[in-house]
């Protein structure tokens, strides 16, 4: 085995074999100084651990008061020591550390405050200070099923039991907006510094792979699948040049921050590339290098097509970290002692939040088709205008409170639902128009 | 696998190259061919989804769960709900899936397949792994067999989705090919047309691991342009998108690969060919066996209950298009719009099937609600009878949109 790591529960602490048999024991957030190879070139770095794992090392620097991330390959790295008090290091013990500074929380493999995890699925919580993860399903579009909002609102249930919890976000998406995969990307990435996140895929395709990529931790369902995240708009408006390049740029980020070959996403992206990997002799899955070319050991994607994974594909190269298809096997990956919930929270979030998009969407495809002849048979223009109105209102409180319905009813009802400015123009227009009746009518009383 | 098949498998191995096996017309060639190493392979194969052993009892109790006529209509997830309380009930040793479906008929030469181009399998995804799931995560505990008398279309998509798998002797499992290229035909940009296809491929492969199929397997199945080999290592058969393996089981790169039971077998993806339930549970080492046809019944009645349904929808529908445009007219298609939605919003079948979605029924008898109220109001303020003039029209669909095929 190219390394041995351990995670401990609660006190968070880690234990790394390298390669050259040095030993490092310590815990995120620890200062460590790293000798590595890199382009065949010894290199050193000094920097708060933020992920250390048997895949890479993640040290944050501060350089001329900016704060950057350097991600170094486990199999690269020579050496490491920490430079903080709290952890030793050992040259020849591979006995687990058991440090005793403990993060708040609900005590679970890997799960620190201020840092992201080191994912380690055997690790185990020991103490029985075990509470439960915090479970989010999210179902549809991105943009309607798939929002930031609903991360948002099981982000602060978390908060709520202080930092170091673990988030399951269960994930069947086509994929979506673009809009609002920039948004979930903020709040994911602001997530992942104070909690254990955790992507459970039966389907992620496009944003809804965008948005997985953001979890360290990614597991399949059997029938799972990810990837195919070619950006697009309107009719085949493929994205091109800068956006692409930005694209490209920002995914791979997501990808890299979270412990995964940046190319993976790339090749998710456009079809052209190729990838491919080898796994050193002895070595398992997580110890998969990847190539842009296609001479490795396994191929991932070939010249012709746009990567998306499978179940096993991804669990072969490293890129999954399990396939359970009940909560219970996925607990048992996890590391967990068992499936718990926390709380109810994210279930009634999704439930609550489905029930409204689905009246909402229902709505206001009703509303537009009335709005072609409810109210004609009413003779009086006045009356006619009076329940257009009602109409347009109900349409633009509709958008106030789900506007997903709209984008809902237009992507998969292909019914059209005009922007709340425009329904306010045409509410407008029509009080102008009805008050304008209105005086024409004392008009004629005054006339008469 | 059969002392049969395992004869044959050793038989071949020693014949000479490009040997091409005469029982397979009609369906796939298998050629052997030099095996040669390629530069990188696909990633490896995924292990076959856990499944249950079957039972060391002399006499089993069998669940049999059909898997019959049009998937999506018939073989609906809804019904599938209500066998599965049933079979939890019944406590069976064992589960039979009893999959008869096809797109194309067996009689090829003698019907015109697109005659019954309405009763072709759905191709609806996420209908496919929402059944897949049910079925064996909810009966998880209980060792499942799916037994192919024939699976030709989306339906096989649904066969490999279980590992244990039997094949009668004439059943055919493949047809995908249009699965892809239904998707390519959508899209004219090569990137967005790459992208849809690799996302309904992505979605097809992971049925098929489900049942512990290879990925080379599944781009054969469903990729025109993929060739297909195999070579064995003692039982095991690794299948490969090259024609580097020993066996060369499709050659062609202008239609996908399908398989008749004998191939089927002699490659591995089934576990034996029998003709009858009878011969299938000898098979699996049962002389005796007691078979349960609870989940038959409910089934049964199920298909026969929303093909009634449909009738009445359509005819319902129709008929609510011939009614007059006067006040007793509108009323009596309003009335025959409400007994077509319950049908309706009783079986999702229905709406798949004909393409009428239960919201559009819903406006329009709301806006025939409107009408009436409109002509109610017209008479009692003129006295005299109203209506549309020339029938017809309104919130109703022009007889050409009506329900009919999909």
């Amino acid at each position: 085995m190219a390394a041995a790591i351990s995670v401990t529960s609660l006190c968070l602490g880690a234990e790394l074999r390298f390669k050259s048999g040095q030993t490092w024991r310590g815990e995120l957030n620890d200062t460590v100084e790293v000798v590595y190879n890199e382009g065949g070139r010894e290199q050193r770095v000094e920097g708060k651990v933020v992920r250390a794992d048997s895949t890479m090392v993640v040290v944050e620097t501060v350089s001329a008061g900016k704060t950057a991330k350097k991600s170094i390959f486990f199999g690269d790295v020579k050496s490491m020591k920490s430079l903080t008090a709290a952890a030793k290091t050992d040259s020849t013990s591979t006995t687990p550390a058991t440090s005793g500074a403990k993060a708040e929380g609900n005590g679970t493999a890997g799960a620190t405050a201020g840092a992201s995890t080191p994912t380690a699925p055997d690790a185990k919580p020991s103490d029985g200070s075990f509470k439960g993860v915090f479970f989010l399903p999210m179902e549809g579009m991105v943009g309607t099923g798939l929002r930031h909002d609903e991360i948002e609102a099981i982000a602060k249930e978390a908060d709520k039991a202080g930092p170091g919890q673990i988030i399951v976000l269960e994930i069947d998406s086509p994929g979506g907006m673009v809009l609002e995969a920039q948004r979930i990307h903020e709040i994911l990435k602001d997530l992942k510094k104070r909690h254990r996140l955790v992507a459970w895929i039966k389907k992620a395709i496009s944003a809804a792979a965008f948005t997985a990529m953001h979890c360290e931790e990614i597991y399949f369902m059997n029938l799972g699948s990810l990837g195919s995240m070619t950006m697009f708009s309107g009719m085949e408006n493929v994205a091109k040049g800068e956006s692409l390049e930005a694209w490209l740029a920002l995914a791979g980020e997501v990808a890299k921050d979270s412990g995964r070959d940046p190319h993976i996403a790339r090749c998710m992206i456009v079809k052209d590339l190729v990838c491919s990997y080898d796994i050193p002799e002895g070595g398992g899955p997580k110890d998969a290098r990847f190539r842009e070319d296609g001479k490795g050991q396994f191929l991932v994607d070939g010249p012709d097509t746009m990567l998306t994974f499978t179940a096993s594909r991804a669990l072969a190269c490293g890129f999954s970290d399990g396939t359970a298809d009940t909560t219970d096997e996925l607990a048992k990956l996890m590391g967990l002692p068992e499936w718990k919930e926390y709380n109810e929270s994210g279930r009634k979030i999704y439930r609550d939040w489905q029930a409204l998009l689905e009246r909402g969407t229902e709505r206001m495809v009703e509303l537009m088709v009335q709005l072609n002849y409810k109210g004609d048979t009413l003779g009086e223009p006045e009356k006619i205008l009076a329940t257009k109105l009602n109409i347009v209102e109900e349409l633009i409180r509709w958008h106030d409170r789900c506007w997903s319905c709209a984008i809902k009813a237009q992507f998969e009802m292909g019914v059209g639902v005009p922007p709340k400015e425009y329904l306010e123009q045409i509410a407008k227009d029509i009080k102008k128009q009805i008050a304008e009746i209105r005086e024409r009518n004392r008009e004629n009383a005054r006339r008469r | 696998m059969t002392l049969r098949t395992r004869l044959a498998r050793t038989m071949r191995s020693t014949l000479p190259l490009t040997l091409v096996a005469p029982a397979l017309v009609g369906a796939v060639s298998i050629t052997l061919s030099a095996n040669a190493p390629a530069l990188a392979s696909p990633a490896p194969v995924p292990t076959p989804s856990e499944d249950k052993a079957l039972p060391l009892v002399a006499k089993p109790k069998v669940y049999v769960i059909p898997m019959k006529g049009q998937l999506g209509t018939d073989i609906h997830v809804d019904i599938y709900k209500k066998i599965i309380e049933d079979a939890r009930k019944v406590k069976p040793d064992f589960i039979v899936f009893d999959m008869d479906s096809s797109d194309l008929p067996k009689s090829m030469l003698l019907e015109d397949p697109g005659d019954r181009r309405e009763e072709w399998g759905i191709m609806d995804y996420d209908h496919i792994r929402t059944m897949v799931r049910a079925l064996r995560e909810d009966l998880g505990d209980v060792p499942q067999v799916m037994w192919v008398e024939d699976a030709f279309g989306a339906s096989s998509l649904v066969a490999l989705a279980w590992p244990n798998l039997y094949m009668a002797n004439q059943a055919r499992f493949g047809g995908l090919g249009g699965a892809i290229a239904n998707i390519k035909a959508r899209y004219s940009q090569e990137d967005v047309e790459a992208k849809m296809v690799a996302a309904t491929a992505g979605g097809i492969l992971g049925i098929l691991e489900k049942g512990g199929y290879p990925t080379a397997l599944g781009e054969a199945l469903i990729y025109p342009e993929q060739v297909l080999s195999a070579s064995f290592e003692g039982r095991k058969v690794n299948f490969r998108n090259d024609l580097e393996g020993q066996w060369l089981i499709d050659t062609s790169k202008d239609h996908a690969v399908s398989f008749r039971a004998t191939t089927a077998e002699d490659v591995g993806l089934s576990d034996g060919n029998a003709d009858t339930f009878s011969d299938l549970m000898f098979l699996l080492g049962y002389r005796e066996f007691e078979q349960i046809d609870s989940g038959q019944k409910l089934f049964d009645d199920y298909v026969q209950d929303w093909r009634r349904a449909m009738e009445k929808v359509r005819e319902y529908y129709n008929d609510s298009q011939e009614t007059g445009g006067d006040l007793k007219g509108l009323q009596q298609a309003k009335s025959l719009l409400e007994k077509a939605l319950t049908l309706l919003e009783r079986y999702p079948a229905i709406e798949m099937r004909l393409g009428l979605p239960a919201l559009k029924v819903k406006l329009d008898i709301d806006r025939l609600k409107e009408e009436i109220n409109g002509i109610k109001r017209q008479e009692k303020e003129t006295g005299r009878p109203g209506g549309r003039s020339g029938g017809g029209g309104g919130g109703r669909s022009a007889p050409g949109n009506g329900p009919g095929s999909r």
